[in-house]
């Protein structure tokens, strides 16, 4: 036994500098997501939205392609401007083509088993630039276009909150609830309820949706945001445990008004 | 809020790229998240260049086939550039992003479980040629692939919570502290999931190396 524990070991040892991205792979996956984030509005809650989000992705290519050694610069301008379904990701176009163009390039590192297989970042490239064959398994799509769905709806709601409209918020987080109900999203959009609720007035709601929100989710991020928001915005900040407890807060310490 | 994203992208290229003779892109993982104003929120690109390899390394270790890395790994960033204005820096910038990653990692998993069955034999004298760890020429290149491909068979076979709490501390050598904020369990039971899991990988090498499983 002590044989394969030691063994398992030195698996764990060699293996922690592999699987990292190939300069080329972070490169087509930085414009992708930019292409998305735009098409999700994720980017900037803006009508500038487009033209900003096309700015930064060309900027982070500017960036990426800086800091690329020159064959990888060759071959991402090759692959990218050969591409006709290859845009530079605008807001406009709609993301899936960008988002799809590279898939079939991925045959780089890791798809086979064969023995040229390195994983060096210089040498994925050179596989990379064999013209896109068609790809034998279909990229699935359908979770990525819920997620952009998703990401959209949410942050229009989160927009209709920042505008004062908490009300508009609530009927778009009903039809987030509808359209995804085991949404990526869910506890943003649980989250975004709960402030909702009480910029709305409808405090009885709000408490109970605080107290629900706690409940699942006592150690995320938002929970002290939750936890104050039909309390008024004014009050101290509160610092938690650092989310080890099990206990949420709400339950044990009730908020100050009477029920 | 102006956040004049374009801006800040260029000046932390020109911040950067002093230092990015190296592979610029893995290394600035290893960069602490740099100090912002309280209610500054990075921009997608800066997040995304922060910390591109951690996630990308993690997710295959997590289970995600190589054809649907990418868009996991687009996933988990959207994802976490959503949740980036409520995130309150309790955790590290890694913890949290890991957290996310869990959950994108499951979805992916789920449906190519069937589709990534290969089996890999492992021999003593493979693993024995681990041990002796030198110099980084394309020998070691090559075996530290094929160890990594057989570290992913047996991660695998590990449910998810050992799984991910073997990736954090032994792969990424994070703090149990930290898997544990991650998997939302006391110190106690990660500590004690670990060892469990240390001791699954290698019952589970044991049994790769005795069952002759493919016979092409």
């Amino acid at each position: 036994m002590s044989d394969h524990e030691k063994w398992t070991r030195a698996l764990v040892a060699a293996s922690r500098t592999v699987d990292n991205p190939s300069r080329a792979d972070t490169e087509r996956v930085g414009r992708a997501l930019m292409a998305r984030a735009a098409a999700a509005g994720a980017l900037e809650a803006t009508a500038a939205t487009a033209s900003k989000a096309a700015a930064l992705g060309s900027s982070l290519a500017l960036k990426l392609a800086a800091s690329t050694a020159l064959v990888g610069i060759a071959v991402i301008g090759g692959v990218w401007l050969q591409s006709p379904k290859a845009s530079p990701p605008h807001a406009s176009a709609p993301s899936l083509t960008v988002h799809q163009a590279p898939a079939a390039p991925l045959a780089g590192p890791g798809t086979k088993e064969s023995q040229g297989d390195t994983s060096m970042p210089e040498a994925a490239p050179a596989a990379n630039v064999a013209p896109a064959a068609p790809p034998q398994v279909k990229p699935k799509q359908a979770s990525s276009l819920n997620l952009e769905a998703e990401a959209k709806l949410l942050a229009e709601a989160q927009r209709a909150l920042g505008a004062g409209h908490a009300s508009d918020t609530l009927t778009q987080l009903n039809e987030y609830d509808r359209r995804f109900p085991g949404g990526m999203l869910r506890l943003e959009a649980d989250a975004v309820r709960v402030l909702a609720l009480c910029r709305a007035g409808r405090k009885t709601e709000g408490e109970a949706a605080t107290r629900r929100f706690l409940q699942r989710y006592p150690a995320s991020p938002q929970a002290t945001r939750v936890e104050q928001a039909c309390r008024g915005e004014a009050s101290t900040p509160k610092t938690k445990g650092s989310g080890e407890s099990g206990d949420p807060p709400a339950l044990s310490k009730p908020a100050h008004e009477s029920r | 809020m102006g956040r004049g994203i374009t801006d800040f992208v260029a000046t932390r290229t020109n911040g950067r790229r002093s230092g990015a003779t190296g592979p610029f892109l893995t290394q600035s993982t290893e960069i602490a998240a740099p100090h912002r104003e309280p209610n500054a929120v990075p921009s997608l690109a800066e997040l995304y260049l922060e910390h591109a390899a951690f996630v990308w390394r993690n997710l295959r270790r997590l289970g995600v086939p190589q054809d649907g890395i990418d868009d996991a790994v687009q996933d988990v960033f959207l994802v976490a550039h959503q949740r980036l204005p409520d995130f309150e820096g309790r955790s590290s910038p890694r913890t949290w992003i890991f957290a996310i990653m869990v959950r994108v990692a499951a979805r992916r998993r789920e449906r190519s479980r069937a589709r990534d069955q290969r089996f890999r034999q492992a021999s003593p004298e493979f693993l024995d040629s681990l041990v002796v760890d030198g110099q980084r020429g394309p020998l070691e290149l090559l075996l530290q692939r094929q160890a990594a491909d057989l570290l992913h068979q047996l991660l695998a076979e590990l449910d998810d919570d050992k799984r991910t709490i073997v990736v954090m501390v032994e792969l990424e050598q994070m703090s149990v502290v930290e898997a544990a904020q991650v998997l939302e369990i006391n110190l106690n039971t990660a500590h004690a999931r670990l060892r469990a899991a240390r001791r699954l990988l290698a019952e589970h090498l044991k049994r790769t190396m005795v069952e002759p499983k493919v016979a092409s």
